[in-house]
């Protein structure tokens, strides 16, 4: 966790504790930290601390999910399995090895060099077999019950527009910043060496058909693009440029984010009592 | 009005909410790089609902008029276009040119719209069981992943 998330959590969840939630369980739980396993290396960036991580989605589409089963089954028999604590942390956990703990895992393309070695430019899950597909319509009257549900867990839009907002525009900005440009001919120099012309690091992966097998040109190449990255500083200068976009970003809206925490806290702690109460 | 493709998204990642203006664009595939929720809870459009896709990309945001759906996950939609007779837009590619989306799967279920090929890029997402207009992605989506519950 970024440190002025962490720092704020606990006064927070005191706060908490005190108002009550009144849609839920009386004392709720605290929001849960990922197992130790869990992978939390992700590209760093200083808006990550206002965004929920991707355990927190986890968490937070559990509890829907609960509240829907419980909804869905008071008017007539289930469809489908009943949403369970360990399925969602197995998707929740491919949720991460696809795209990282904090969604930015694929930000600037594949980045991993272990990554690119085992997969290429497909998903982790693609390959591994971890992400089974499970076909399931939505049952019928499922929309009532998520409205319900979102009632319950007070669920706005999911995310805070502000904070979602300096996310993409940092990464716009980004794009016409010189130190960007000169790394990415650099980058692309690089590849060239290794024969594979490429000018973008955001688009090398469409050369593949990530729906076909994995092959081992494109191991090659995504390997020869992870190399270029480290070589050339492409990733840490593309952070490094974010980054300062992104301080200014938050030095400005201070008081903004720091409401979208509270709120954030509240929220989890709201997922967390569903959660304990089944 | 609404600008269109990725010059309208560039603009519009940048001046949503901060006001910004932005530098030029250097060569690269320029998107936005946001995660955003673009579900409502108003369930899922009929046509998709009783086909047998799961996720189901619309030519217009009111999702009234061409669609097209599929039942896995596809990481560049560049051959895939809108279903014959389905209405304004049929016949068009929909990479790029979808502005809604149903996601019409159990409610541990999520569906994700990808601005670039190979699921990267901007992405919006939403809870199976439910639909909405696209943001990151708007006349922007080059590929979709169901993630099953």
């Amino acid at each position: 966790m970024p440190t002025p998330y962490r720092r704020l959590v606990p006064a927070l969840l005191v706060l908490g504790l005190m108002t009550g939630c009144s849609a839920v369980a009386a004392v709720p739980a605290p929001s849960p930290a990922p197992p130790a396993d869990v992978v939390t290396d992700d590209l760093e960036l200083p808006i990550n601390a206002y965004r929920s991580t991707a355990w927190e989605t986890g968490e937070l589409i559990l509890a829907r999910a609960l509240l829907i089963d419980d909804c869905l089954t008071r008017s007539g028999p289930r469809h489908g399995a009943a949403p369970d604590q360990a399925g969602s942390e197995r998707q929740t956990r491919n949720r991460i090895a696809d795209f990282g703990f904090h969604g930015n895992k694929r930000r600037y393309g594949v980045t991993s060099a272990e990554d690119a070695r085992q997969y290429g430019y497909h998903l982790p899950t693609s390959v591994n077999g971890a992400e089974a597909a499970q076909p399931e319509k939505a049952p019928p009257g499922q929309a009532a019950c998520a409205a319900e549900a979102g009632k319950t867990l007070a669920l706005e839009s999911g995310d805070a527009e502000l904070a979602r907002g300096i996310a993409s525009a940092s990464f716009s900005e980004s794009l016409g910043d010189p130190r960007l440009g000169k790394v990415v001919a650099a980058w692309s120099g690089c590849m060239k060496a290794k024969g594979v012309e490429q000018k973008d690091p955001l688009t090398a992966v469409s050369a593949f058909d990530l729906n076909g097998a994995l092959t081992q040109r494109e191991i090659a190449t995504a390997t020869a693009d992870v190399a270029c990255k480290r070589q050339t500083g492409v990733v840490e200068t593309w952070r490094e440029v974010e980054t300062e976009y992104q301080n200014t970003r938050i030095a400005e809206h201070h008081d903004e984010l720091r409401t979208i925490l509270d709120e954030h806290t509240q929220l989890m702690k709201r997922v967390a009592a569903v959660i304990a109460e089944h | 009005m609404q600008m269109k493709g990725k010059a309208g998204k560039l603009v519009r990642a940048a001046v949503a909410v901060l006001g910004v203006g932005i530098a030029a664009p250097i060569a690269l595939a320029g998107s936005a790089q946001a995660l955003t929720y673009v579900g409502s809870d108003a369930g899922v459009e009929g046509r998709c609902h009783n086909s047998t896709y799961y996720l189901c990309l619309y030519y217009n945001s009111t999702r009234t008029t061409a669609w097209w759906g599929t039942q896995t996950s596809v990481s560049d939609l560049g051959t895939r276009t809108f279903f014959a007779g389905t209405g304004t837009g049929s016949g068009t590619r929909v990479k790029t040119n979808a502005a809604a989306v149903a996601c019409d799967a159990g409610s541990s279920s999520i569906c994700y719209i990808f601005s670039l090929p190979g699921y990267t890029g901007g992405r919006d997402w939403l809870y199976g069981g439910s639909s909405g207009r696209l943001q990151e992605t708007y006349n922007d989506d080059a590929s979709v992943k169901i993630s099953w519950g």
